[in-house]
């Protein structure tokens, strides 16, 4: 749980002018390469060489996820059967506690004192890394923005670049600490420098620790994607790799891996693949020299299964593209550290309030969104993300939660309104009030800056023209008269 | 056994199930696209050659073995070739923060394709440090080498025109960290493994009886962003890619 409110801490955010231009940048990198990636997308179509366009492959990949979920009774016990046919251990954890002792366990009977980790989401969502510490093993992340950000003792700011608001500056003072000399900024300095700390790392490593992307139910394949190539020597270098996955995370075939693989790069970055695709079909074999002695899937509950089966169910089809964080007018000007959790953007708003404490979480949906639906037209699997922070909202007026004090005026608006004359009349009252506030603005525009009493919450950041002499319906009832007719 | 009981029947009970079900009927088939229409080698060759560049990754296609052993030759050991036509050595090129070792041995997969182009004995004989991974060497000495080699050489599996990708299977001679903790990778790849797109590559897979214990899809160097979205190229995995597509 976070210290504050949503309000604040995009306060603060929005105060930090270097933030906001890192978050901008990244985001609209991200943004261009997607949709370059997708017409491109479009174009293997029409050669026949994929599935189909975004539109298509989106579709599919819905049903999937759709079919998956509302069978994952079945395809949960057909991922364990065919990963322990595979020699791999299957464990369930009911939540972080049982994902902590269970890694602790096979780290004490394996004697592990160093684990290095590929970035997960799951992972920060149990604060593993805490519950091993506990044990005084060394965690490292490997994922190069993990790192950084585990260095300065803070927490990611975008599912896909976990450290987009730290400065070359940081980083170069963070890794000369590691190092114990003065570094220079430059990028491949300061790179070269986590490749040789991390190799040693990887080399020396009892354990490593993964998520996964994708667990194919039909084989028991993990798959984990990444670019740097630290998911495959964590999961290859190590004697024991040990993977934590989100129940959600199955698919049923290698088939239906392939709508995916040619959806989330696409989506997330505008690579049509990443550089790394991993496909991980239990341990090492006999004759096998490398790859993990022992591999542990550990599927992780944490709050999942509550969602099945209710309307929010949908929010589980998400892949962590990020695509939605992207495109969020809201996560685009406060970066991922104001909403407070594991997950940010929109994505974050729906799924924060479900997996923790409802109560301690409702800000998020109240004011981290604007209902564009920007974010749904992104989701490479149409998450409906808007309508369901739309239900968020519901819950929270139907369970009294809501202390805005805009229930009451919204009612009566609302009750205001399906009675035309009163309708009128409110429009009439509006434009007559809007005016009044309204200033004389470069451009010979009229625009209403300032509103009193609670409307000036709402006007502080947003202004609005003011409205015209004549509403649309006196000047049609005007046009009326002029040709004779009624209105 | 009872954690699994519990979770699967909660599961179950969620999506107003009595019990877990043991079929459920599902076709993948839609999943995939129709057949495409068939390309020409030489299309694919030509599409796979300009995707790896793009990506920063390299990529050639031979008429003989014996030019891919020369690339291999020209790729981890250039000092011995621009010799042998009489060019002094060169100091060799920045970009790493740590001070230049000894240059590491080659390391090979132990693979029939590799066998068949002699490349050990090849590079051998210009008096370049070669191993290959054989696993009666031992875990402990095989990753010891693979992290002090200068470049690893292997083969693969398949090889995807719309990405510039190969497909990296594990094996008793194929170690995973041949292609992962050397600076460069050299793959080489039969012409007649090379699929037009992922699309293709997944509907072989599928029909793969039993996948490795390993399959990693490589496109291009290691690459990130994460340092103020500039992008640096060989943070973990191999910086140098190349490609060599041989007859066959």
């Amino acid at each position: 749980m976070a210290g504050g409110t949503f309000r604040a801490r995009a306060r603060k955010a929005l105060e930090n002018p270097r933030l906001r231009r890192a978050v901008r940048v990244t985001m609209n990198n991200f943004m261009s390469a997607r949709r370059a990636a997708m017409a491109e997308l479009a174009q293997l179509a029409r050669e026949g060489l994929a599935l189909g366009d975004f539109a298509a492959m989106r579709e599919r990949a819905r049903a999937i996820k759709q079919h998956t979920l509302d069978h994952l009774d079945h395809y949960l016990a057909r991922a364990a059967t065919a990963i322990g046919e595979r020699g791999g251990h299957v464990h369930f954890a009911a939540g972080a506690h049982e994902v902590g002792e269970i890694v602790r366990e096979i780290a004490r009977r394996r004697g592990v004192t160093l684990a290095v980790k590929s970035k997960s989401m799951a992972t920060e969502e149990v604060h593993l890394n805490r519950a091993l510490q506990a044990d005084g093993i060394e965690v490292v992340e490997t994922d190069l923005g993990e790192y950084i950000i585990q260095l300065a003792g803070e927490t990611p700011s975008h599912i896909v670049g976990p450290a987009i608001h730290k400065t070359r500056e940081e980083i170069a003072q963070l890794f000369g600490r590691v190092v114990g000399r003065e570094l220079s900024t430059d990028t491949p300095t300061l790179t070269g420098v986590a490749r040789q700390v991390l190799r040693e790392k990887f080399v020396r490593a009892g354990m490593g620790i993964s998520g996964a992307n994708f667990v194919v139910a039909e084989t028991g394949t993990l798959c984990i994607v990444t670019n740097e190539g630290n998911g495959r020597l964590v999961t290859s270098a190590p004697p024991v790799h040990v993977a934590v996955v989100g129940i959600e995370k199955l698919v049923p075939t290698l088939a239906d891996l392939y709508v995916f693989l040619g959806l989330l790069a696409r989506s997330s970055t505008g690579q049509k693949i990443s550089v790394y695709t991993h496909m991980i079909t239990g341990p090492r074999r006999p004759g096998e020299a490398d790859g993990p002695e022992e591999l542990h899937v550990i599927f992780l509950d944490a709050g999942r299964s509550d969602i099945l089966g209710t309307e929010y169910q949908e929010v589980l089809h998400c892949i962590r593209c990020g695509a939605c964080l992207n495109h969020c007018p809201v996560y685009r000007q406060t970066g991922g550290h104001a909403y407070g959790a594991v997950y940010s953007g929109p994505v974050g708003t729906v799924l924060t309030p479900l997996l923790g404490e409802f109560r301690d979480w409702k800000d998020l949906p109240a004011e981290a969104c604007s209902l564009c639906a920007a974010c749904w037209e992104a989701c490479p699997v149409g998450i409906p993300l808007h309508d369901l922070i739309l239900k968020h909202r519901q819950k929270t007026a139907r369970e009294g939660l809501d202390q805005s004090g805009l229930g009451g005026p919204l009612r009566l608006g609302a009750a205001a309104w399906t009675k035309p004359w009163a309708y009128r009349l409110s429009v009439r009252v509006g434009r007559l009030a809007l005016r009044w506030f309204a200033r004389e603005e470069e451009g010979g525009r009229r625009w209403a800056v300032k509103a009193p009493g609670p409307l000036r919450a709402w006007t502080e950041g947003r202004d609005l023209p003011a409205p015209p002499e004549k509403s649309f319906r006196e000047l049609w009832a005007e046009h009326l008269r002029e040709r004779g007719q009624r209105a | 056994m009872t954690e699994r009981a519990e979770m699967l029947a909660r599961i179950a009970r969620r999506l107003g199930q009595p019990a877990p079900r043991d079929q459920v009927a599902w076709d993948p088939r839609a999943s995939l696209p129709e057949r495409p229409p068939s390309i020409p080698a030489a299309e694919l060759v030509r599409r796979f050659v300009a995707q790896l560049g793009r990506l920063g990754g390299k990529a050639i296609r031979v008429a003989a073995d014996a030019e891919a052993v020369d690339y291999v030759l020209s790729v981890v050991a250039p000092d011995v070739v621009a010799a042998g036509r009489g060019i002094p050595p060169s100091p060799p090129a920045g970009g790493e923060a740590q001070g230049a070792a000894a240059p590491g041995p080659v390391l090979l997969w132990d693979d029939p394709l590799l066998t068949r182009l002699e490349l050990a004995a090849a590079l051998a004989s210009r008096g370049v440090e070669v191993s290959v991974w054989r696993p009666d060497l031992g875990p402990a000495a095989l990753k010891e080498l693979a992290a002090r080699a200068r470049a690893g050489v292997t083969g693969a599996w398949w090889g995807v025109a719309e990405t510039g990708s190969i497909a990296l299977p594990a094996g008793p001679g194929r170690g995973r960290l041949v292609s992962l903790l050397p600076r460069t990778h050299i793959a080489v790849l039969p012409e007649s493994r090379l699929v037009p797109s992922v699309a293709e590559l997944f509907r072989h897979l599928v029909e793969e009886p039993d996948l490795p214990s390993s399959l990693a899809l490589a496109t291009g160097p290691s690459r990130s962003a994460d340092i103020e979205n500039d992008l640096s190229i060989g943070v973990h995995g191999p910086a140098d890619v190349h490609v060599v597509i041989v007859p066959g």
